[in-house]
């Protein structure tokens, strides 16, 4: 059944006629980012983090309203074209960093880095023309254990351009069939069910040969480890397109680095395969030691849902696709870095249009495929007229496996939106990534009184409060510690405090109001200043300063 | 006619026999096993050792620490029996903790010892000749380093040195421990206090003892003059704290990408697997090394033979065969070494998540100790752990004081009058340097056991039957007569590296052809279970056991005196192979 799995992510992310030109599309994104450079070079700038395992350079454009102020200042990371499946993404990455240059406005007090394209391998037009798989990287292979690696890929055997799916009719004894045409809509498949009768008949593969003759069809593919799945948190041990070791790949240990050293990185975007905001995921499943929650920190919901919301009302999008995140960019970055990571797959099935005027509509109870997330894209295929996107089960005659019909939704039918859509959804990025900048948080001493004790003695009550929408660190980076602290230090000695932490490590702020009290009581020498400091790594020092029991001063940024 | 001796005279003899006693090998060394060395004089006793035995040892550069000391690999392998990658390999590590001294000397006795015994003592001439050794004295030169230059406790410099923010105040090492003393260690630090909980003992003050809280007779509460007030040091950073951002600060074997879990579930982990220097340099290396079938990492202390798991939730990683593997291979060498005890990591010690064992048994299937050196059981020498009035006259009477600084009273910032001395960087975990030598001979004598268990495989038997006019059944059988099969449960079970292969390679172009061929699930038995593709080369994803055999049968069809060529190969032994003709049909 895992298999089965496999071989279906495998032929959805195959080479389509839609996405036969997804190379260009790439080149052509990756062209506008530079010409973006070009084009504002006081704002913008390109710099290479790091190569693919196939030599090229991944990319990354830094973004401010002033480059010269940019190093100093929190940071929003956008991420596209992970894997090969979605060339869109690096598209739309594009885009969104296009909008946000031309409204500069939107950029103000931080920095944006956009990595359009994480995984160029994938999109190499090698990988794209020769073999039609390109989800990972260019890691040569050997997933049959025999020697060779990459020897044996899917390849279109029936010279219709793409690399489909094959059902093998009438399996023999030693592979039995596992899955059969659902009776309700052929094209689809379904499993087996006894009590109604339904026995399968075939058994499905990815469109193929057995090129190294070993009675195995398609079964060693081109390259290499999915990118996306080689980031450390809930990484699958042994799944050999999780890589040989989590970080395994130049790629994913490039991004590694690059956000490591950069703390002033508090909120992510990643348009990938996975999607944590129509799908927030369940905040039960815990992380191997069972400490921490493997997903999800129950407190964080609220915050996701109107994130959700927000994105929902920027893009429109109503429906995605399920996703294990295992081993993810975005799962890491939230669960071990502490950061705000959204991830997206910014499209997905698209209402049907409606039908004709006086057909009638079907039957609400009308039964339904078992594979009803296929018959929904059907729906919307059929209706809308979207040529190629579903090919027919036609019959032939396989060299190894006899009968096979061979057919299916063709490869990125379901996760590549038509090209169409993509200034609108790159829109809608920049719409989006322009509210997580614009909900940078701010935390900042306030409600600050400071009165004389007695002669020498000064009491200070104050709040670190942010004001911004979102937190400094999500709930799951509080409780991990894993998010930039905010520090509050006094700058008198230690031995004049006499209440209170002359520093103070406070694990983050809630958004919205997020608070917590601070109380100091400290001696000093008349005229002497007691400068309370704020840092928090993503901004520049905050110094509030009180002399004699009176605030002279509030929240100066520091040099 | 034999006399019968009276039992208790039989037995003074026996007791009375040279039994142990043996003179030690020449060699073109000679290397003080009775002292400590830096982390410069480990590598000038590297030099000394590779120009000492030039035809056995290499060196190779594997990369360099956080600070720029070279992370050096010995490779001791006997080239005219074969390159080193053609032969079972054994791993052996040691200081991956700075502190944790002794394990480099072990590891460099170990080199010195079995290139000394080379062409003298037969069985160590045999497991030279057999397998090769991969040696890296010290994982972590920075620390070792950092422990012999800086004031330093035996706990101290566990770390490698890149630079971390422990207690994330935005500065970096800028609270280490200070000594406030002038001995170049970190004692412990008492502050005087009216209410405390400790005295010094009246008899001898170097002792500070609890004073009991039991109410006297009057009802009143006695108190001590002093309470502890942690390790010595002041708050340098004026954060209320003290010593919480030393040098460093992190733990590199937990650094491992097995079960690697961040800080927040497993402290000192790192940012990320294998983000320090050290452990990508090694894991690097270790990777393009598959005959690499053994492995001892030498930590100390406490007498441990330690296997993985780490975490309860992957016992199931070590199946019953790999289990039997390791416990006969440790209960060798806990009778090798007094007071030494098998333990499993998670279950006997503690929870470890990214330990280096770890992903040498449980990613790469390698069979795998922590042998932690050392024990406090040696000092008595009779099993028991000594007492704290024990461990005071062994300071005193043995060790004539090295160990441990006067207690002195000092000024200290925060805390008033401090008391400030007790054990020094010398007093726990290392042996004294007279004994030094011997839990170096004892543990490198363990590891050749170990090594010496690495697998060897061999034709045991080749049969040939006539099935026909020129159609033979050839069964053969491949024994392994060591501990250590050639594939561990846990590699064949995830699919570890490559399956062993058995290939059968005809002399002629026309024969003899195999037409079936799999392998004989009991060789007693006839029938055979032939493999669907590629009948001349089986791959034996289980490989052959430790201490057993598999048999394995081709069907060919061959005409007399073809002959081929009958191949046996993996990664973790030495290729056999033989080659036959066919027979006339009878």
């Amino acid at each position: 059944m895992h298999t089965i799995c496999m071989l279906f992510a495998l032929a959805c992310g195959a080479s389509a006629p839609s996405t036969a030109r997804a190379d260009e599309a790439v080149t052509n994104a990756i062209a506008l980012a530079r010409q973006l450079v070009t084009a504002n070079p006081r704002s913008a700038e390109i710099m290479s983090i790091g190569a693919s395992r196939g030599g090229a350079s991944i990319e990354c454009l830094r973004i401010s309203r002033d480059l010269a102020l940019a190093a100093g200042q929190p940071a929003v990371l956008v991420v596209g074209g992970l894997d090969g499946s979605r060339p869109g993404s690096v598209t739309i990455a594009v885009e969104c960093a296009k909008r946000l240059l031309a409204d500069p406005d939107k950029l103000d007090g931080v920095t944006l880095f956009v990595i359009p394209c994480a995984n160029p391998d994938a999109f190499a037009p090698s990988a794209v023309r020769a073999n039609g798989l390109s989800l990972r990287n260019a890691r040569p292979t050997d997933e049959d254990r025999d020697g060779r690696t990459d020897e044996d890929a899917p390849c279109d055997i029936n010279g219709d351009g793409v690399i489909a799916m094959m059902r093998r009719i009438a399996p023999p004894a030693d592979a039995p069939p596992t899955h059969l045409p659902d009776p309700i809509d052929p094209r689809l498949m379904r499993t087996p069910d006894a009590a109604r009768n339904l026995r399968a008949t075939c058994t499905l593969h990815v469109e193929g040969l057995d090129k190294d003759g070993d009675r195995l069809v398609a079964e060693d593919s081109f390259g290499g480890v999915d990118v996306d799945r080689n980031f450390p948190h809930m990484w699958r041990e042994f799944d050999r397109t999780a890589g040989e070791m989590p970080l395994s790949e130049p790629e994913s240990l490039a991004l590694a680095r690059f956000i490591t050293d950069r703390p002033n990185i508090y909120a992510a975007l990643v348009l990938g395969r996975w999607d944590n905001l129509l799908r927030i995921p369940d905040h039960k499943p815990r992380e191997p030691s069972g400490r921490f929650p493997a997903f999800l920190e129950e407190a964080d919901r609220p915050l996701m849902e109107e994130l959700a919301r927000r994105w929902q009302s920027a893009s429109g999008q109503e429906r995605s696709a399920d996703c294990d995140p295992a081993g993810s960019l975005a799962l890491w970055m939230y669960a071990h870095r502490g950061i705000l990571a959204v991830a997206t797959q910014a499209w997905g099935c698209p209402d049907p249009p409606p039908l004709p005027e006086g057909t009638p509509a079907p039957p609400s109870d009308a039964p339904k495929p078992q594979d009803e997330d296929g018959a929904q894209w059907l729906l919307w295929i059929d209706r809308a007229s979207i040529a190629g996107a579903f090919i027919p089960w036609q019959a032939f005659n396989h060299p190894l496996l006899g009968p096979v019909e061979i057919g299916g939704f063709a490869p990125h039918a379901r996760s590549e939106p038509p090209a169409a859509e993509l200034p609108r959804l790159g829109s809608a990025a920049a719409d989006f990534t322009a509210q997580l900048i614009a909900g940078c948080p701010r935390p900042r001493l306030a409600n600050v009184r400071a009165r004389t004790l007695a002669p020498g003695l000064t009491d200070i009550e104050a709040e670190i409060v942010n004001e911004s929408w979102l937190p400094t660190a999500p709930a799951m980076g509080r409780n991990s510690r894993r998010a930039s602290p905010v520090v509050v230090s006094l700058s008198v000695p230690k031995a004049q405090v006499q209440s209170g932490q002359r520093v103070s490590v406070i694990d983050g702020i809630e958004g919205a109001g997020g608070r917590r009290p601070m109380h100091w009581i400290v001696q000093t020498a008349p005229g002497e200043p007691i400068h309370v400091d704020i840092r928090w790594r993503p901004q520049r020092t905050l110094r509030t300063t009180v002399i004699d029991g009176a605030v002279t001063a509030n929240n100066e940024v520091l040099p | 006619m034999i006399r019968r001796l009276p039992a208790r005279v039989a037995i003074i003899g026996l007791l009375a026999l040279p039994c142990s006693g043996q003179q030690m090998i020449e060699g073109p060394t000679s290397i003080a096993w009775n002292r400590y060395y830096d982390a410069a004089e480990v590598d000038a006793l590297i030099d000394t050792l590779v120009r000492a035995y030039p035809s056995l040892l290499t060196i190779e550069t594997i990369g360099a620490s956080a600070q720029g000391r070279p992370l050096r690999v010995i490779t001791l392998n006997n080239a005219a029996t074969g390159a080193a990658n053609t032969k079972p390999a054994m791993w052996i590590d040691g200081n991956i903790h700075g502190n944790e001294l002794q394990a480099t000397e072990t590891v460099l006795y170990s080199i010195d010892a079995l290139c000394r015994a080379h062409g003298t003592l037969k069985p160590l001439t045999e497991l030279v000749d057999g397998c090769a050794f991969f040696f890296l004295p010290s994982m972590n030169p920075d620390g070792r380093a950092a422990w012999f230059s800086m004031q330093s406790s035996p706990h101290a410099f566990r770390t490698g040195l890149v630079p971390t923010d422990n207690d994330r105040d935005g500065a970096i090492d800028e609270d280490g421990p200070d000594d406030l003393d002038g001995d170049k260690s970190i004692g412990q630090m008492w502050r005087r206090d009216r209410f405390g909980t400790h005295r010094r003992n009246a008899r001898d003050p170097r002792v500070l003892e609890v004073v009991p809280r039991d109410p006297r007779p009057d009802g009143s509460i006695e108190y001590g003059d002093w309470s502890l007030a942690g390790s010595e040091g002041i708050d340098n950073d004026g954060d209320g704290q003290v010593n919480e951002d030393g040098p460093g600060g992190y733990d590199m074997n937990r650094n491992w990408p097995c079960d690697w879990q961040p800080d927040h579930i497993q402290g000192g982990a790192g940012d990320m697997p294998l983000s320090y220097p050290e452990t990508r340099a090694v894991a690097a290396w270790i990777l393009r090394h598959p005959n690499i079938a053994a492995a001892q990492s030498y930590h100390n202390a406490g007498g441990m033979i330690l296997r993985g798991p780490g975490a309860s939730y992957r016992d199931g990683d070590y199946a019953s065969a790999d289990r039997a593997v390791y416990d006969s291979i440790a209960a060798a060498g806990a009778e090798m070494m007094p007071y030494y005890t098998p333990m499993v990591i998670y279950k006997d010690l503690y929870t470890v998540h990214g330990g280096f064992v770890n992903w040498m048994a449980e990613s790469l299937g390698v069979i795998a100790f922590t042998d932690e050196l050392w024990s406090d059981r040696r000092i008595l020498q009779n099993g028991n752990d000594p007492s704290p009035e024990q461990m005071m006259r062994w300071r005193d009477r043995v060790l004539f004081g090295q160990t441990t600084t006067d207690w002195t009273e000092l000024p200290h910032p925060e805390f008033g009058t401090v008391l400030v001395g007790g054990p020094n960087k010398w007093s726990s975990r290392l042996p004294p340097p007279f004994m030094l030598e011997e839990e170096a001979h004892r543990n490198f004598a363990f590891t050749a056991f170990h090594a010496s268990q690495m697998p060897r495989v061999a034709f045991r038997s080749i049969e040939l039957k006539p099935l026909g006019s020129d159609t033979w059944a050839v069964t053969l059988e491949i024994a392994n007569d060591r501990r250590i099969p050639t594939r561990t449960a846990r590699a064949a079970a995830c699919s570890i590296g490559m399956p062993d292969t058995l290939t059968w390679t005809s002399a002629d172009s026309d024969g003899p052809t195999v037409v079936a061929a799999g392998p004989v699930p009991n060789r007693l038995e006839s029938a055979f279970n032939p493999v669907s593709a590629e009948p001349n080369c089986l791959r034996v994803n289980d490989g052959i056991p430790g201490l057993g055999a598999r048999t394995f049968r081709f069907l060919v069809r061959g005409s007399a005196g073809q002959r081929a060529t009958i191949r046996f190969a993996g990664e973790k032994f030495k290729a056999i192979q033989t080659e036959i003709a066919m027979p006339k049909a009878p």
